[in-house]
């Protein structure tokens, strides 16, 4: 029946996969450059996503029937264009792996403390597989079934953590440089990572000229979510403890107590529902990497790559020392070769496919 | 084979030898040792090793069909080592539970270890790593050794921490010990260098007391302040909720009860040289005890009343402001951290001179005492 | 070559045979061979009535009469065949020649008083009719049979349904026979675009099925599916409509149900006014509803009975209740063993110290548990039922007592599990039910080797077949899934009645709209107070 993606469902899966691993960390890291303006940081950091998405669904409307690949392949050649596609597969790969990695980690450091963190990862590889599996369309609906929960939850969470907290923390305001504004907005942007994955589903989607307004309400949505968790960490914690913190948002779940309740420690319950954040976004990770390869090598049918992806990930997933590693390693591809995928590929594909005066003409 | 048995079959492979294959992290509810509070002393006449008292409730005593009545519901272990993580170790060659600190609730720090300061470090960089501690952790500081809560026998309460939780959440509400949670007191040590308050207590005959609060600065205990004095602290930080007041008026004895406040902060001379800060604090309340038989309480009285009240409030308060100032120079007030966030070009200038900056400013507390009601009669 | 080896060699159950079966045979003119004939055929067949009479003036036209003992409403054939045939023809002074050269049509069109006629000049279609529990009568000198219409076999009257209760609410169930039921439903639905089509499935049963659903609402795509997927049944016979149900079923292997099966006319004329297909089955009281989705089989009929916001708090509540019954002793093992933080140190320490006798380790207890309550569920419905209720509370109360006194199981154990089970019972479809028994083992023994990761990554799972299910094209969780917010009204809550003015979407039905637009606020007491 329904082939096609509605405008929520395109909105509630950047949300969901946007939505990851970023939001334990992402308090340390804009409390880190910017001291108490961190929220400040995080919205600026999702000005910088709107303005990379936007080039995104622009260049989508140009080729409204073509996948990624397929775009590179049709603008600059099929030579020029494996080059272009490998910085896009080494970056979304090594993202991925990356997420899953700290994933494993946090769940260790939550929920199970002595389990060899090679089992939640595989567990978690062959669920996301089952998933990636049936296409886009099981995410979609899958990302919609859930979305609900997952706003819900997380609003519960911020109104919880309101009482007992100091508001005072994120002053004052505006004291940092402009420089060290700079310098967080590009350690943010990890955390917005994800949602060039629209290019893979455009030929699925219902409405090619609401593809921008979709994103948008899902990245200021994603925006909310992260200036949310960042201001009440920084009233239940401080900033020098956000600074010090490892997973600060974890820490300040930690904190909140909601008195006279059945539930001791409300982490147990968030963690949980905190998997599924996760698993919205690896689960489409895998869906995509698996359709670039496939798109690539013109090989029919993407399922066969999901199987051999699995092994890929989980090697490079291991492959990290040490928590401190994994993170060092994820802020340097998003940061080189992140950007790169996300904001010169596209600017220099939709000028190429300008000035050859290919795709579809829209609008003015 | 047909594919889906196929499929089947791998998957079950896969699952049976990831998932079956061990339970690490399995254990069964009964066989946890579910502490609540330990108590932490630096270890007499050794240097560098600490004494940690665990209390364990004994399960019987929470069997639905109740334990027997008198009996001790806990058992008190100590062990010692060099530091926390060596000494859960030891313990858990002591008692056949293992040690789970999901529910841990209170630590009680003894006063020798605050007053040395590596020990204190090395204990409160544990507690902030080890993440099965939760973060709903209150930290009471302790008259003498830490490990005399195991003398302690509470009759009303069957469970020691619920006891010693108790009589200071009891206290919290009469505004005479500080209310220090793990996020304030932690950020208070991190953000300014080892210097924090802490509630204090004291064990005696087997009961816990409350003493009022201890002072640390650098990582160290430098001194204390009674229970009264940190009924005016409170006062000061705003942060007391009830709280009895008796003063002489004219010869007769009058009462105050206070139920709410409101405090601002002022940065009056932004003169580096001569900074002022003024605090002014609105204690609204109800008086709970006058003479009976000493005629009706109208509007002059109570203006009189009020009157008085104020100038007995500011003056402890001047003097407990001093003892924090000038007798052990510690900023628990909130004065730096209110220059930091409302004034921050002045903070930028003094900064970094703020240990000899701070004894010298000049506070003035501002006391506006509100009566609003009477009690039952006039 | 007799009829008999003729169809003999015919009647295989294999593809061969099931198409050789379909050519016609011929009915021979003498009546004396058609008997002779049938007898072969209904050879040990003893309740064959086999009465040749004579019929007219001079009884001089020989008549045959074949029925089923049993099958057959003998009383109708006595007053209105028989007699017609033998006393009232006789009566009519019809001249000899011309009634000769019309015997046949006048039998048929003007002798026989009864409602259900037939013309049938294939025997095999008489030999099924008269398995039918029609009547067919063979004249003499005319190779055609006349099959008269005369069903009455034991049957019990609609009672109330045993598997759906409602308190409020009609209580005529759906009874075994296929005439009853499309009665039952044509009463409610007075429009004559209600179509029921009826086929016939089943080489050797020959089970009448009629496929329900109203002409101008429903999906054409949706209708040529369940008819093609009808099509594609060979099999043997056709027992019950679960048969029919695993049949044409989307997936085998899911433990939902893909087909919603009823005991209920009135939910079946509410599916079918939606724009859903109803298959009703002969001799079976349950009748099936295409498409299904998880949400319908969490809904009871009475949710529209009764007013809008007791129905959204009991269904809220159910839904609450299976998910309850889907995760609950999953959590308790899962905390128990592995995170014992979430719960109050009270209830932590209460419960370490209940089981401090119990040699079982959590799972293994609740496994024991479960598998005693499934047990004795599947005992109370097998026992009549005076015995099954007295099971109930000895096998409940006592039993789970001595488990306790002797140690085998802690309390709180007991408490988890009746409550597993108590929830469990409010999900009114028993497919459903028995389907998320299988997921509740799968969840503990995840708890029990990963904790709460475990449960979710089985959530995780569920989730993902539930997402990837269809029923006949529809996905299995609308209304949640691609459709338009609109169809919230009526999944987990239900909105006032008056909002539902549209056909649920994810039917994608013709005819949308099936309620004019009323206004929420009282429009009555306005208007009477002012008269006043």
């Amino acid at each position: 029946m329904n082939e096609k993606i509605s405008n929520y469902q395109l909105t509630m899966f950047i949300v969901l996969t946007i939505l990851g691993v970023g939001i334990f960390s992402l308090p340390r890291v804009v409390a880190e450059a910017t001291n108490s303006d961190g929220w400040i940081t995080t919205i600026l950091g999702g000005m910088i996503a709107i303005g990379e998405y936007y080039i995104i669904s622009k260049l989508a409307r140009k080729f409204p029937n073509f996948t990624f690949v397929e775009i590179a392949k049709e603008v600059v050649g099929k030579v020029l264009a494996i080059p272009i596609i490998f910085v896009f597969l080494l970056n979304t790969i090594i993202v991925s792996s990356m997420v899953l990695r700290i994933f494993g980690e946090v769940i260790k450091m939550s929920l199970l403390f002595k389990t060899p963190i090679e089992v939640i990862l595989i567990s978690f590889l062959l669920l996301a597989f089952l998933l990636a599996r049936g296409g886009i369309e099981p995410i979609v609906r899958f990302d919609e079934f859930v979305f609900p929960i997952m706003i819900f939850s997380v609003i519960l969470l911020l109104a919880l953590a309101i009482p007992d907290s100091d508001f005072t923390n994120i002053l004052p305001i505006m004291r940092t440089k402009p420089m060290d504004f700079i310098n967080g907005v590009m350690e943010t942007s990890f955390a917005y990572t994800d949602f060039e994955f629209v290019l893979f589903i455009v030929p699925f989607i219902k409405n090619r000229e609401k593809i921008f307004k979709s994103g948008f309400i899902a990245i200021l949505i994603v925006v909310a979510v992260y200036v949310g968790i960042v201001i009440l960490s920084f009233a239940k914690l401080g900033v020098e403890s956000v600074k010090q913190s490892m997973w600060p948002t974890l820490s300040m779940i930690r904190s909140i107590n909601v008195p006279d309740s059945f539930i001791e420690r409300l982490e147990g319950i968030i963690m949980p529902l905190w998997i599924l954040f996760a698993f919205t976004t690896i689960a489409p990770s895998l869906y995509v990497l698996s359709k670039i390869i496939s798109k690539t090598i013109n090989h029919k049918e993407f399922k066969h790559f999901c199987t051999m992806l699995i092994p890929i990930i989980y090697i490079i997933a291991i492959t990290p020392n040490s928590v401190v590693d994994a993170y060092k390693l994820l802020n340097f591809t998003v940061k080189y070769i992140g950007s790169i995928s996300v904001f010169v590929i596209p600017i220099l594909l939709y000028t190429v496919a300008s000035i050859r005066k290919m795709g579809e003409k829209q609008n003015a | 084979m047909h594919k889906k048995a196929k499929c089947f079959i791998s998957l079950y492979i896969i699952a049976a030898t990831i998932i079956f294959t061990g339970c690490w992290d399995k254990i069964e509810i009964e066989k946890r040792g579910f502490v609540r509070v330990i108590g932490i002393d630096k270890e007499k006449e050794k240097e560098d090793l600490i004494k940690v008292t665990y209390v364990f409730p004994k399960s019987e005593a929470f069997s639905p069909g109740g334990g027997k009545g008198d009996e001790k519901a806990f058992v008190v272990m100590s062990s010692t080592a060099k530091s926390i993580g060596k000494a859960n170790d030891y313990i858990d060659s002591k008692i056949n539970r293992s040690v789970y600190f999901g529910h841990m609730r209170m630590v009680v720090l003894g006063e020798e270890l605050l007053k040395d300061e590596k020990s204190f470090k090395r204990v409160l960089d544990y507690i902030a790593r080890e993440p099965s501690f939760s973060r709903e952790i209150k930290f009471l500081s302790c008259d003498g050794e830490a490990s005399s809560i195991g003398e302690i026998k509470p009759e009303v309460e069957k469970i020691l921490a619920e006891y010693i939780k108790g009589i200071v959440e009891n206290w919290e509400s009469n505004g005479m010990i500080v209310k220090v949670d793990f996020n304030q007191f932690m950020d208070s040590i991190i953000t300014n260098k080892g210097m924090a308050i802490l509630p204090k207590i004291s064990i005696e005959d087997g009961k816990a007391n409350v003493l009022g609060a201890s002072l640390i600065k650098d990582y160290k205990l430098v001194g204390s302040i009674s229970a009264d004095d940190t009924l005016y602290l409170n006062t000061l930080l705003g942060k007391r909720i009830g709280g009895n007041e008796t003063i002489d008026i004219d010869n007769e004895t009058v009462s105050f009860q206070s139920n709410k406040i409101s405090r601002k902060i002022r940065l009056k001379n932004k003169d580096l040289d001569k900074l002022e800060i003024e605090i002014y604090t609105k204690i609204e309340g109800s008086i709970s005890g006058y003479e009976i038989g000493g005629g009706e309480l109208g509007g002059r009285e109570i203006l009189n009343i009020e009157n008085a009240f104020n100038i007995n409030g500011e003056e402890r308060c001047k003097a407990v402001i001093k003892k924090l100032q000038k007798d052990y120079e510690v900023d628990v007030i909130g004065i730096g951290d209110y220059i930091k966030k409302f004034h921050p070009s002045v903070w930028e200038e003094v900064k970094d001179r703020w240990n000899e900056v701070y004894p010298n400013i000049r506070i003035t507390p501002v006391m506006d005492y509100k009566v609003r009601r009477a009690g039952d009669i006039k | 070559m007799s009829i008999y080896n003729y169809l003999k060699g015919r009647f295989y159950t294999n593809k061969e045979g099931a198409d050789k079966e379909k050519e016609k045979v011929p009915i021979p003119k003498d009546v004396d061979t058609v008997l002779e004939n049938l007898k072969e055929v209904f050879k040990d067949c003893d309740d064959l009535i086999y009465r040749e009479f004579n019929v007219g003036e001079n009884q001089q036209y020989k008549f045959l009469l074949v029925c089923i003992d049993g099958l057959s409403d003998k009383a109708l054939i006595d007053n209105f065949v028989l007699e017609s045939l033998m006393l009232c023809a006789r009566d009519i002074r019809p001249n000899g020649e011309s009634v000769k050269k019309r015997l046949f049509e006048l039998t048929k069109n003007a002798s026989l008083t009864t409602t259900e006629i037939k013309e049938e000049d294939d025997l095999n279609g008489v030999v099924t009719s008269i398995l039918s529990a029609d009547t067919a009568l063979f004249i003499d000198g005319y190779g055609k049979a006349i099959v008269i219409g005369t069903k009455s076999w034991p049957a019990r009257g609609p009672s109330e349904p045993k598997s759906e209760g409602v308190v409020r609410g009609p209580s005529d169930g759906f009874v075994e026979t296929l005439r009853f039921n499309t009665a039952l439903v044509r009463r409610r639905i007075r429009d004559p675009r209600l179509k029921i089509v009826q086929k016939s499935i089943g080489v050797r049963s020959k089970t009448d099925i009629a496929v329900v659903y109203i002409d101008d609402i429903v999906n054409k795509d949706l209708l040529k599916e369940v008819n093609e997927r009808l099509k594609d049944i060979e099999i043997d016979g056709i027992l019950e409509s679960g048969y029919i149900e695993q049949l044409i079923e989307d997936n085998t292997f899911s433990p939902f149900p893909q087909v919603q099966a009823t005991e209920r006319p009135d939910v079946v004329a509410g599916a079918v006014l939606e724009g859903r297909v109803g298959i009703i089955v002969d001799n079976s009281p349950f009748v099936l509803i295409a498409p299904a989705t998880l949400i319908s089989m969490i809904q009871s009929a009475e949710d529209y009975y009764q007013r809008w916001v007791v129905s959204t708090f009991i269904r809220v509540t159910r839904t609450i209740a299976a998910i309850i019954s889907m995760v609950l002793p999953a959590l308790y093992i899962a905390v128990t063993t592995y995170n014992p933080d979430i719960i109050p140190t009270k209830l932590a320490l209460s419960i370490a110290s209940s089981r401090e006798g119990v040699p079982f380790p959590a799972i293994l207890e609740a496994i024991i548990m479960e598998v005693s309550i499934e047990l004795l569920r599947e005992a109370g419905v097998r026992l009549p039922d005076p015995i099954g209720a007295t099971i109930g509370i000895v096998g409940g109360i006592i039993i789970g007592q001595a488990a306790v006194a002797a140690n085998i199981v802690s309390p709180i154990m007991v408490i988890i599990v009746s409550l597993t089970a108590i929830s469990s019972f409010t999900i009114p479809n028993f497919g459903l039910n028995t389907g998320l028994i299988l997921i509740r083992f799968g969840l503990m023994l995840l708890a029990a080797f990963l904790g709460l990761y475990g449960i979710m990554l089985g959530v995780i799972a569920t989730l993902i077949h539930l997402v990837n299910l269809k029923s006949f094209g529809v996905p299995y969780l609308a209304p949640f899934v691609s459709v338009s917010a609109g169809d919230f009204k009526d999944s987990v809550v239900r909105y006032p009645l008056s909002t539902f003015i549209y056909r649920p979407e994810f039917l994608d039905v013709n005819n949308k709209k099936r309620m004019k637009r009323m206004s929420l606020k009282s429009k009555y007491t306005t208007n009477r107070s002012r008269k006043r």
